[in-house]
């Protein structure tokens, strides 16, 4: 790839721009933001239209920008237009004014059509992707300067040195291969199926048509040996039909036989019942007759009736009921005058009626006494209260004396005191005497009262011993009734004695009385009426047992004569039978040899059926396996074919791929690390410090063989390994391939921090590229010397411009 | 009397900030051990400065000690080590003798073509200083041929020589930047050597005293794996009248140190990522500098399969002070570029293809001898062509599949 022109319109700080690009070394040269670094920009974004670029493209204030980019591989000139619109501060590209043109014929293409079209014009095995813009690119032609660093440390170095050297091809055609090697296998794991019984199929029709051939011989056979015995069958027949007739006879005697058998069988069993019941029934009877002559003995204890025997008892009993009330009353008397004796002591009836005369009298005497007596009193009380009030009177007139003053209270006229004193003196003198009186009646009348009271006290002693004598009068009248009253019943007594019991039979001297005799007879009376009554019963089962017997020995002999009869018929068919033995003999023989001829025909028969059966399946059998044998040897032809495809991609083609990966991969890095240690050694002058490419593409450096991480070097060294890297990088590339038509090398301020030293080794180093054409940018001053071109980028008034020296 | 005595203490040779930090403790210690213990001077025999012009920062921190000493009245005396001196630039050096911090004996050109030194008296002690500093590989071999050597051997009184370079009898290698002591002009009173990194004494006949007193810290990556293995850091003070009476080795602090030894050799990268993840589990590595050493040849896998900005990631996320790492033995016996380059990649494929054909027996001729090739060939390209935007994977897989199908005549029934 060369770089042949670049137009820009409106691009940041460049109204107008149109440059063409010599072949050799090309320096931009410009103070720091004069727009040199815009020409790198510009002909990356005219490349792939990087998103990243168009933002910061388009002039300010301006509404549109445009880049033309021409460029020349492999002698094909191509020229690529784009242009970019601010809408509303953002910029978006125009796919209708963008274009590429191939050796003059323009090609309508997408924008992301475009960019794919560049990646294939220049060879950059990568895939079209929306960040639009291409990583190889950044690799192996232009770095910007703040991005160099991040490319020695990237970890996605060594993909992206991949990807630039089409090394992924490799790996992406071992991945495509592996993955059809795997369909092939699973394909042909299906064919194989298909043909993995051929041999089997083989070996099985042979051994059909073995067994066909056995199986014809062997109807052969089969057909013969039927005909032999169904000859032999035919005679074998003839000779059971005559023996025929006989055979049904001698059937019909073994029915007689079996039935006769089995009815004197039965009969044997009922004559024997027969016998157990005649047994039974005599057992019984005996044991009847020795109960029967306990009764023998038993006699009537009397030849009196129960009625009789109630009729004495009922006498014995009123006469007992007699005599017994006559004792107790008898006792009662008895008890009765002991008491009244004991009451009148010793007083006779007279003496008692004397006494009471006595004190009746008395008492009289005494009342007629007490009666004068009282009358006297009564008089003697009246005297006293004429007495008393006299008393009273004359008291009441001395008191009245004593209170009279010297005037009278009626009369009021003056009193004599003499006349008064005269007065009470008589007064005085008769109560005195009235007093003395008094005392004399009560002292009279207290005697009186005290004679009344001892006469009256007397009265009342004998009026008390007249009531008793009284009541004694009484008893001694009832004493003497009693005695009439116990000699009537003591008559009574020895009226009713057990002498005069005139019961049958009862003996006095045994000890016991009347009464319990006639119960003891009572009861043994009854006793022997139960006796007789059970006896009666007895008899009676005596007789039916009797009448069963007879019936029993009966029908025993009835059923013996029977079974006589039959055994003697059944000796007869016995007989008979044992006779036709030999006729049986000789059927069965022939019968036996019928049946087995028939089973050897049947079996003949049915062997022949089933190998005739056997023959048709074994010849379809066979035609079906030649069909599939051709189908399955059609398949095996086809497995054997794609497994030594298989084989030849897995052992050779995947093999030599992985080699050719490794072999490449290794060549690749000898190169790379041979130009990074030329070119290193070349930009460094410490000769304490070396540089190597690792197996990931990385560059070590050591400092006397030890390591010095990237940041342990100076801003020089930096930039002095980031060179040496690019340049490698872009060498190897050049060398390595040529699908890779990119031999642009663009450098961004490849030389800052350089000491002037190195600054001279970078123009060897430039010399020994001997690439077609380099584009460096830098604001040194003295780069101007190394390289072929030189355009100087200056900006005045914000515009930049750009004039070849 | 006596002087301090250092070399190699490559300042500026530190990276990493926690290193830097390192370096420059350990050079303070020293200077206050120096001013601490009275001596009467300074000598600093070479690649007192990793750069012939080191940063500002390491300028800076160098200014602040050697005025320190400057203040103390304690004089420095040196010579250019191989890496604070440049033939086509300046150094350093000449900043700091230019200022006074520090002095440098002279060396003229005779008018003979010899070179000649000259004796600088140190006005406290009267020892008498003379030196030659050292130059890129093997250069120095040629400035001590050429030595005046009658004047520096016949000068009386207490003498030191001060120079940077190997001495042949005293490293352990045969190294191209040596040089035998009898190069040396004998009869002074003590050598003092700079450029071997280890301490060393020695006496030969006529030289008593050959003394390196080794790197400071470290100046070098091996250093540190050295350090690691017990090497000792530091500097010399050295006592003496009229004669050396004593030479005693100052240790100075530095860190702790983790050597983790891997050999690969006929192993798997798998094995080794696991070997080396194993170690740095089961030991501590926090506060220390770890040395991780691979060597050996992969039976398979690539070395960089061992994951190695990790490792050491994870060491300094784990709190290792940093982690120094040796892998320039370890390699890859499948992926050894060691041989002669294949070719471009239409050679090697043409080239593959053919010779694996042989090794294949089949009975199709189409698939043997030159039409197997091209068939394999026709193969490639048409399988090795990704499947495009505008096709589904279905169609893409059968239209490829039937190509192949095709191809290799197994469409024909």
């Amino acid at each position: 790839m060369k770089l042949l022109s670049l137009e820009l319109a409106n691009i940041r700080s460049y109204r107008k721009l149109d440059i063409s690009f010599p072949s050799g070394s090309i320096l931009f040269r410009g103070d720091m933001g004069s727009g040199k670094s815009t020409i790198l920009m510009a002909v990356e974004f005219a490349l792939f239209g990087s998103s990243y670029l168009l933002k910061h493209l388009v002039s300010k204030k301006e509404q549109k920008g445009e880049v033309v980019l021409r460029f020349n591989v492999d002698g094909i000139t191509y020229e690529i237009g784009r242009v970019i619109y601010i809408k509303n501060n953002r910029p978006s590209q125009s796919s209708k004014e963008s274009y590429i043109m191939v050796d003059g014929v323009k090609e309508p293409l997408a924008i992301s059509d475009l960019r794919s079209r560049v990646l294939e014009i220049l060879g950059f095995n990568e895939l079209a992707n929306s960040r639009a813009d291409s990583r190889v690119y950044r690799y192996a032609v232009y770095v910007p300067q703040e991005e160099i660093k991040s490319i020695i440390e990237s970890k996605d170095r060594e993909e992206i040195i991949r990807q630039a050297f089409s090394m992924e091809d490799y790996n992406t055609s071992i991945d495509n291969i592996k993955k059809i090697v795997k369909n092939m296998k699973h394909a042909n794991e299906k064919t194989a199926i298909r043909f993995e019984r051929l041999d089997e199929y083989v070996t099985k029709v042979h051994e059909k048509h073995t067994l066909l051939a056995e199986l014809n011989n062997k109807i052969l056979q089969y057909v013969n040996s039927e005909s032999k015995l169904t000859e032999q069958q035919k005679s074998v027949q003839l000779n059971m039909d005559k023996n025929r007739s006989k055979m049904d006879e001698i059937i019909g005697l073994r029915k007689e036989r079996d039935q006769l058998k089995t009815t004197i069988s039965d009969d044997e069993e009922t004559k024997m019942s027969y016998y157990d019941d005649i047994n039974k029934q005599r057992l019984e009877l005996d044991e009847l007759d020795v109960t029967l002559a306990q009764y023998d003995n038993i006699k009537p204890p009397t030849t009196k009736s129960v009625s009789d025997i109630n009729t004495e008892l009922a006498l014995v009993r009123k006469r007992e009921s007699i005599r017994n009330t006559a004792v107790e009353k008898s006792k009662e008397i008895q008890q009765k005058l002991k008491t009244i004796r004991d009451q009148l002591k010793d007083h006779s009836m007279a003496d008692i009626s004397n006494m009471i005369l006595n004190l009746e009298s008395k008492i009289d005497s005494n009342n007629l006494q007490l009666s004068n007596i009282r009358d006297n009193r009564t008089t003697m009380n009246h005297e006293l209260g004429a007495l008393n009030q006299q008393a009273r009177t004359l008291t009441e007139s001395l008191r009245r004396a004593s209170t009279l003053g010297s005037r009278c209270d009626v009369c009021e006229s003056e009193l004599d005191p003499a006349r008064i004193l005269k007065l009470k003196n008589t007064r005085q003198s008769k109560l005195d005497d009235t007093k003395s009186k008094i005392a004399t009646a009560n002292t009279s009348i207290k005697e009186a009262q005290s004679q009344i009271s001892a006469i009256a006290e007397q009265i009342q002693h004998d009026t008390e011993n007249l009531s008793n004598y009284k009541i004694m009068k009484q008893t001694a009248i009832e004493e003497t009734y009693l005695e009439g009253e116990l000699k009537t019943v003591s008559a009574n007594l020895n009226f009713i004695t057990p002498d005069d019991y005139a019961v049958d039979g009862f003996l006095v001297e045994s000890g016991e009385s009347a009464y319990e005799y006639l119960h003891r007879l009572y009861n043994a009376l009854l006793q022997y009426n139960r006796d007789m009554d059970i006896l009666a019963e007895k008899y009676k089962i005596k007789a039916t047992l009797e009448t069963n017997l007879e019936n029993a020995q009966r029908s025993y002999k009835e059923i013996t004569s029977k079974i006589k009869l039959k055994q003697n018929r059944l000796d007869t068919v016995v007989l008979k039978i044992s006779e036709s033995d030999m006729v049986e003999e000789q059927y069965n023989l022939m019968h036996k040899q019928k049946l087995e001829l028939d089973n050897k025909i049947k079996t003949i028969t049915e062997k022949k059926s089933a190998t005739n059966e056997r023959i048709i399946l074994t010849t379809n059998e066979i035609n079906t396996l030649d069909s599939e044998i051709i189908t399955a040897k059609g398949y095996k032809t086809q497995y054997d074919l794609y497994n030594d495809s298989v084989e030849w991609l897995e052992r050779y083609y995947i093999r030599s791929v992985m080699a050719i990966d490794r072999k490449t991969k290794l060549s690749l890095r000898y190169d790379f690390d041979q130009f990074y240690r030329k070119w290193y050694t070349m930009l460094i002058d410490d000769p304490t410090k070396s540089s190597i490419i690792d197996e990931q593409f990385g560059p070590i450096i050591y400092q006397d063989d030890y390591d010095i991480p990237i940041d342990g070097l100076s801003g020089g060294e930096k930039t002095s390994v980031a060179l040496a890297y690019r340049l490698a990088l872009n060498s190897t590339i050049r060398r390595q391939t040529n699908i890779l038509k990119s031999n642009l090398l663009i450098l961004d301020e490849p030389t800052d921090g350089f000491s002037r030293h190195q600054m001279e080794n970078v123009r060897t180093i430039f010399e020994s590229l001997r690439c077609e054409q380099i584009i460096m940018v830098s604001h040194e001053a003295e780069m101007e010397g190394y390289v072929d071109h030189v355009f100087r980028v200056t900006k005045t008034e914000g515009l930049s411009s750009i004039q070849q020296m | 009397m006596k002087f301090a005595h250092f070399a190699d203490v490559h300042l500026g040779y530190h990276k990493s900030d926690a290193l830097k930090e390192l370096e420059r403790d350990a050079f303070t210690y020293s200077i206050d051990r120096c001013i601490s213990d009275n001596v009467d001077f300074v000598l600093m025999c070479g690649d007192i400065f990793h750069n012939n012009i080191p940063d500002m920062r390491v300028q800076k921190m160098a200014m602040e000690q050697f005025r320190r000493l400057y203040d103390s009245g304690i004089p420095v005396y040196v010579v250019y080590g191989s890496h604070d001196f440049s033939p086509i630039s300046n150094s350093v050096i000449d900043l700091f003798v230019a200022a006074g911090y520090m002095i440098k004996p002279r060396g003229v050109a005779l008018e003979s073509g010899n070179i000649g030194l000259e004796f600088i008296t140190d006005p406290k002690t009267g020892a008498k200083i003379a030196g030659l500093g050292g130059l890129k590989v093997g250069r120095d071999r040629d400035y001590y041929e050429n030595l005046e050597r009658t004047p520096l051997e016949s000068e009386s009184g207490f003498k030191i020589f001060l120079f940077h370079g190997g001495i042949t009898e005293m490293m352990d290698t045969i190294a191209d930047d040596g040089m035998p002591v009898s190069l040396l002009p004998k009869g002074f009173a003590y050598y003092a050597g700079g450029h071997m990194h280890e301490h060393q004494n020695e006496h030969f006949s006529g030289y008593n005293h050959v003394v390196y007193p080794g790197t400071l810290f470290a100046g070098h990556s091996s250093d540190m794996e050295n350090s690691a293995k017990g090497q000792r850091r530091g500097f010399v003070i050295v006592e003496f009248d009229s004669t050396v009476k004593s030479i005693d080795f100052i240790d100075v602090p530095t860190c702790e140190y983790v050597l983790i030894v891997v050999d690969a050799d006929v192993q798997t990268s798998d094995h080794v990522q696991d070997e080396i993840t194993t170690k740095i589990t089961n030991i501590s590595t926090n506060n220390k500098v770890v040395i991780l050493r691979i060597f050996g040849e992969l039976l398979s896998g690539r070395t960089t399969d061992i994951d190695l900005r990790a490792i050491r990631q994870q060491l300094l996320d784990d709190g290792a002070i940093d982690v120094i790492i040796h892998r320039r033995e370890f390699t890859s016996k499948e992926y050894d570029i060691s041989g002669e380059p294949a070719g471009t990649m239409e050679e090697v494929e043409i080239k593959t293809f053919q010779d694996n054909i042989k090794q294949i027996r089949m009975k199709r001729d189409h698939l043997i001898g030159d039409r197997g090739v091209t068939l394999a060939q026709s193969i490639l390209s048409s399988t090795r062509i990704k499947q495009p935007d505008n096709e589904t994977s279905a169609d893409y897989a059968h239209r490829i599949y039937s190509d192949v199908i095709s191809r290799m005549e197994l469409d024909v029934k």
